[in-house]
């Protein structure tokens, strides 16, 4: 039962690290990001490049934060800035073809094929009569450390002030003197840098290659049901998610390990389309 | 005068122009097409089995080809796209006018491109993953395999589990749900069955990467032996998350498209990693054996980059088939008529495999021979740990 706690929190920490990258980069861009799950993996494979180079995970991890940091600015300097303000689906077609280019990229970059993470430790910990898997409890300290992160600048720091005002009220940011371009980039950059640990961490537990970059789908999926611009919302669905799955997997048939998420889906957005915590107004606005 | 000596001199020029034309039109080479994932999400299983496919048919050509006839090689990317795969052995058929077609990705493609093939009288002949339609004793026409189809795959993974531990404990068998998937699982758990060991599956969608509470299930039937016939990607997730959930049983994995060296690379740390096996058809590139030489020697002339793998020898095996088809069939050699070399055909593997690869019109598949090679962490190879086992192109212990 513990190992099974321990496995949905990390779960649950990747996937709303993921969509947390994904709602901040809609609440000011105004753009759906599909390319979380590219964007997760490429830098699950700058880490584990690294690491078989000969760096060490201590070493390794801050180069791959560094880098995703990089792409996330790369991305917005040179696409996002000029669509700002274009209808959505512009934006949402832009994110299709970052995936793309991603997924290109990994295969001439990184070879294509399949790696990890190795944290160095061993499969498992001994507390008592209790063995829980090892990656899972990085997964789930690094998941979770990077979230409440998050959280903190978010709601604690000018940075994540200028980031709610250009999220509310665009245009009275821009007359009050704030940096739109810049705060649209810095939410890019955190972003990215959440997608990219979650890609680390999911590369640690689980493995690296163009296959694992359906996690986005279940960072998307947490992202719907919670309400694509709401951060508690997208945290609380990736429970639901996490929890869905790993009950099906366990207690009923991993066979039908993700429809189980997507049915959910489709209840939440026949009862109320525009997510948990998600606002009408938003809805309306996409 | 001058007239007489310049329609010359355009005499002369045409006929040399027409003589050059009619020596290109004349230039003997076997053409043949090569279709495989490389930019898929398979392309890591696929691209190192074209690699070894290329070495050899670039060793054969420097050494003057077959009976002096190059072989040339349009290799193809259907990215695991069925419809894809279709068009693109319709378009190396009719347009780049091929004789068979060689290689092909993952299962669910193989019988649109069997279909194409067959109507544009072409053989094809899969590696790696094969279905079950090549199986006696009624294979599809024109339609191939020399590498696992999963039905025999599944069969002798069950037998030697059941070999292992002596007819005693609990075999569980994993999978994608896919129709090659399923039925290696069920023939694994029928041969197990047969041999004594209680038995039991769990498949999960060929697109899950979170393997934590699916390892858990599974530890949770108390397994002695797990049988892994997934993805090397999905293997990798599993195998840790089975360590993690507490199983340090032996884990026997089907060589589908395996590469060693990157499996162990992303296991280190994992612990238990003697107790992992691979079950194949294919030498480990960790043994010695002539052709096993020629190969490294390849790889290390034309500068590949990753280690000799077991999807190195795969494509390297199907290029050798290839060549004695082609030798046998002479030149030219339409489509037909190479389809009828390859129905009755033998082909001597030397240490590539336990056993030559033959062909028969009822049988387009043939014994077969597998192998377990166990991982010695000491010394970081993958060894043999048993006899070859042959193995029937008709399995028979399938659980209902």
């Amino acid at each position: 039962m513990a190992s099974f706690v321990l496995t949905v929190v990390a779960t649950w920490g990747i996937y709303a690290l993921l969509g947390m990258g994904i709602v901040l980069v809609y609440r000011t861009s105004r753009i759906l990001n599909i390319a979380g799950g590219e964007l997760a993996i490429f830098i699950g494979y700058v880490v584990a490049i690294a690491i078989e180079s000969g760096l060490p995970f201590p070493i390794a991890v801050p180069l791959g934060m560094g880098a995703a940091m990089a792409l996330g600015l790369a991305i917005f300097w040179f696409t996002i800035r000029r669509v700002m303000g274009e209808p959505p689906h512009v934006g949402l077609m832009l994110t299709v073809g970052i995936a793309t280019i991603l997924n290109g990229l990994m295969i001439i970059l990184f070879g294509g094929g399949m790696t990890a993470v190795p944290a160095g430790l061993p499969a498992f910990t001994s507390l008592g009569s209790v063995r829980l898997p090892t990656p899972d409890i990085v997964a789930a300290i690094g998941a979770w450390l990077s979230i409440a992160a998050i959280a903190i600048m978010y709601h604690l720091t000018n940075l994540g002030l200028q980031m709610r005002a250009v999220a509310e009220r665009v245009m009275l940011s821009a007359q009050r003197g704030l940096n739109v371009d810049r705060t649209v980039a810095l939410s890019w950059v955190i972003g990215v840098l959440a997608a990219g640990l979650a890609g680390m961490l999911h590369g640690e537990r689980s493995y690296v290659a163009l296959s694992a970059t359906v996690i986005g789908i279940s960072a998307l999926i947490a992202c719907l049901i919670g309400g694509m611009d709401s951060l508690k919302g997208v945290v609380l669905a990736a429970f639901i998610v996490a929890l869905t799955e790993s009950v099906t997997a366990l207690y009923i048939d991993p066979r039908y390990v993700l429809i189980a998420p997507v049915t959910i889906l489709l209840v939440i957005l026949i009862i109320r389309p525009w997510g948990l915590f998600g606002t009408v107004e938003e809805f309306r606005r996409v | 005068m001058k007239m007489k000596s310049g329609l010359t001199f355009v005499s002369a020029a045409l006929s040399a122009a027409l003589a050059l034309s009619a020596a290109s039109a004349q230039e003997k080479v076997h053409k043949v097409g090569y279709i495989a994932d490389l930019s898929g999400p398979m392309q890591d299983n696929y691209g190192p089995i074209v690699e070894g496919f290329e070495f050899y048919v670039k060793e054969l050509n420097a050494r003057n080809g077959i009976d002096g006839v190059p072989v040339r090689v349009a290799v193809r990317d259907d990215q695991l796209d069925a419809t894809r795969a279709s068009s693109i052995a319709l378009e190396l058929a009719t347009s780049e006018g091929v004789n068979s077609i060689w290689g092909m990705s993952q299962t669910r493609t193989h019988l649109a491109v069997y279909q194409t093939a067959a109507r544009n009288r072409i053989p094809a002949t899969a590696m790696f993953s094969g279905i079950k339609e090549v199986l006696p004793p009624n294979p599809l026409p024109y339609a191939y395999s020399a590498g696992h189809v999963f039905e025999v795959a599944g069969e002798v993974s069950g037998k030697l589990a059941a070999k292992m531990l002596n007819g005693k404990g609990k075999m569980i068998c994993n999978s994608i749900e896919a129709p090659g998937g399923v039925a290696a699982c069920q023939f694994a758990e029928g041969a197990a069955a047969a041999g004594g060991l209680e038995t039991g599956t769990v498949l999960f969608p060929p697109t899950v990467t979170e393997f934590g509470a699916i390892a858990q299930r599974m530890t949770s039937m108390s397994p002695t032996m797990v049988v892994a016939h997934a993805g090397s990607g999905q293997n990798v997730g599993l195998i840790k998350a089975l360590r993690g959930a507490g199983f340090d049983g032996p884990i026997l994995m089907g060589s589908h498209g395996l590469n060693e060296m990157p499996l162990i690379n992303a296991l280190q740390g994992v612990g238990s990693l003697d107790k992992l096996q691979i079950v194949s058809r294919f030498s480990s590139p960790d043994t010695t054996g002539k052709e096993l030489d020629e190969i490294r020697a390849a790889a290390q002339k034309y500068g590949k980059k990753t280690p000799v793998s077991t999807t190195t020898i795969m494509g390297w095996s199907l290029a050798k088939v290839m060549e004695a088809a082609l030798l046998k069939c002479g030149y030219p050699c339409p489509g037909e008529k190479l389809n009828s070399t390859l129905e009755n055909i033998k082909v001597d593997m030397g240490s590539l495999m336990g056993g030559p690869v033959q062909f028969a019109p009822k049988d387009h598949y043939g014994i077969s021979w597998w192998r377990v090679f166990q991982y010695d962490a000491k010394d970081k190879k993958f060894l043999p740990a048993s006899e070859w086992l042959e193995a029937s192109s008709t399995p028979t212990l399938r659980k209902q």
